[in-house]
C-alpha cells in the first residue's frame, strides 16, 4: 500500500482494505409465510404483482408453484426478499436459533431486458417468521452524512462507512460433498463446532437445496410411493451447528425416476449484535 | 481492548472489535452456464475467505423476444417461474490456493437427474474473519 489506510486485527488479518467494498446490512424483517398452492392444470398461477419500483414486489395469496415439485411437502413457502438497493452479489443471513432448516436459495433474478427490475440476488426459504438481514457489498446509496467514518477507494468509491448497520461475519466453512451424502445415505448426524459461543448468530448457506436423495418405493400404481431425503441444519446451542437428515414419503400418481444430488455446502457465520 | 480500534453502533453495541475483521467483497463475475476455463483472483485468500455460486434464474428464457405475447403470462407468472424449473446442477469448482486460480467447468447431471437446467451464474468472493474446516 502506497497511502491510505490500513489496520491490521489481533491475527494480522486487514480489518479494511483500500480496493473492497464491505458488506453492509442493506435489509432485513421477518420472513413471510404464504400459504402453499395447490397444483394447477396450467403450472403457475399468478402469484406475484409488481408495484411499478424494485423494491415494491409483492406477493399475492396463493405462494409460489415451484415447491409443487421440489420441497418437503410439510413446509411453508416463504415470500422471496428483493430489497430496492440489491445486489447480484447480495448474502441471505438467517437467525435460525433452534429451527431447523431445509431451504435457504438465493437466485439472482435475471429478468431483464422486458420487465424492468435488475439483477439482484432473491432469498427464498421455507420458515415463516423467521428473522433475516440482507448483506451486501456497500454503494453510494448507502452513504450517510455527519459524523463517523467513511473509507474512499481510487475512484472516490464508498468501500466503509462506520454508520451502515454491519453483519460481523466471523468464520465460513465447507461441508463436503462427501459428508453431505453420509447424512443422505446413512442418516449419520454431524455437528460442526463453532471456534467460538456465537449465541443467536446469523447462518447464510447460499445454496441449501438439492442435496437429496430419491428413491421409488413401490412400483404399482394407481399410487406410488417415493421417499425423499433432504439434510436440514439448525444451531443446537451457541457453538454449534448440527446437520441432520430429514426424510419424507410422498404419494405421485406417476412413477418417479429414482437419483440423488448433493454438492459442497458453504456456510458464513455471524455473531449476533444485539 | 488495550489497543486498536472498535466501532459500536449508536446503541453503544460493539460491531467491530480487533479480532474480526470488516467483511469485504473481493471479487464477482458473471458466467455462462457452459463456461469452461479458469479465472485469476490474485486478491482472494482462502484461509480468510470463502467462494460460492449465486445461479441466475432462467435470463435467456424469460427475457426472450416475445415471452409475454407467446405464452400469455404476465410479468407476475414469469416471477413466480424463476424457481419453476429450479431443478438444475451447480458448476464444477476448483479453487488452487497457490496461484490463485479457480479452474471451472459446466455442471454434470447425475444419474437419473430429472430436469435438464443449467444456469448462468454469478461467482462471489467474499474475505472474512476465518475460514475453518471440518
Amino acid at each position: 500500500m502506497t497511502y491510505g489506510l490500513e489496520i491490521l486485527n489481533n491475527y494480522g488479518v486487514p480489518v479494511f482494505d483500500m480496493d473492497h467494498p464491505c458488506l453492509v446490512v442493506k435489509y432485513s424483517g421477518l420472513t413471510q409465510s404464504m400459504a402453499r398452492p395447490e397444483p394447477s392444470p396450467t403450472g403457475f398461477a399468478p402469484q406475484w404483482e409488481f408495484a411499478g419500483t424494485a423494491g415494491s414486489y409483492v406477493a399475492l395469496p396463493g405462494g409460489m408453484a415451484w415447491d409443487i415439485e421440489r420441497g418437503p411437502s410439510t413446509d411453508t413457502m416463504i415470500k422471496p426478499v428483493i430489497p430496492a438497493n440489491a445486489s447480484p452479489q447480495d448474502t441471505v443471513f438467517y437467525q435460525l436459533g433452534t429451527t431447523w432448516c431445509v431451504y435457504a436459495i438465493e437466485v439472482v433474478t435475471s429478468l431483464d431486458p422486458g420487465f424492468g427490475i435488475p439483477e439482484a440476488c432473491m432469498g427464498v426459504t421455507t420458515i415463516p417468521d423467521l428473522p433475516f438481514k440482507v448483506a451486501g457489498p456497500i454503494t453510494d446509496t448507502e452513504a450517510s452524512t455527519g459524523w463517523g467514518m467513511q473509507i474512499f477507494g481510487d475512484a472516490g468509491e464508498l468501500l466503509f462507512d462506520s454508520n451502515c448497520e454491519f453483519l460481523a461475519i466471523r468464520y465460513s466453512f465447507i461441508v463436503p460433498q462427501a459428508v453431505i451424502d453420509d447424512i443422505l445415505a446413512n442418516g449419520t448426524v454431524v455437528d460442526v463446532a463453532l471456534p467460538e459461543a456465537m449465541p443467536e448468530c446469523w447462518i447464510a448457506c447460499p445454496i441449501w437445496s438439492h442435496q437429496e436423495y430419491g428413491l421409488d418405493r413401490v412400483g404399482a400404481g394407481p399410487t406410488y410411493y417415493y421417499l425423499r431425503r433432504f439434510v436440514e441444519f439448525s444451531q443446537v446451542d451457541a457453538s454449534t451447528i448440527r446437520l441432520r437428515r430429514r426424510q419424507t414419503e410422498e404419494a405421485w400418481s406417476t412413477p418417479r425416476t429414482t437419483f440423488a444430488y448433493s454438492h459442497d455446502a458453504i456456510f458464513y457465520v455471524a455473531r449476533n449484535i444485539p | 481492548m488495550t489497543y486498536g480500534i472498535e466501532f459500536r453502533d449508536d446503541a453503544g453495541n460493539l460491531t467491530l472489535r480487533m479480532t474480526e475483521a470488516m467483511p469485504r467483497l473481493i471479487h464477482s463475475q458473471k458466467f455462462a452456464w457452459n463456461y469452461t476455463g479458469t479465472l485469476a483472483v490474485p486478491d482472494f485468500d482462502s484461509d480468510h475467505g470463502m467462494f460460492y455460486v449465486s445461479p441466475c434464474a432462467y435470463s435467456g428464457y424469460f427475457s426472450s423476444p416475445g415471452f409475454l405475447e407467446r405464452d400469455n403470462r404476465t410479468f407476475a407468472s414469469a416471477l413466480a417461474g424463476l424457481f419453476g424449473f429450479n431443478g438444475y446442477c451447480l458448476p464444477s469448482l476448483s479453487w488452487n490456493d497457490e496461484t490463485r486460480v479457480m479452474t471451472i467447468a459446466p455442471a454434470t447431471f447425475p444419474p437419473g437427474w430429472p430436469y435438464e437446467h443449467r444456469l448462468d451464474y454469478f461467482l462471489n468472493f467474499i474475505a472474512l474473519n476465518k475460514r475453518f474446516s471440518l
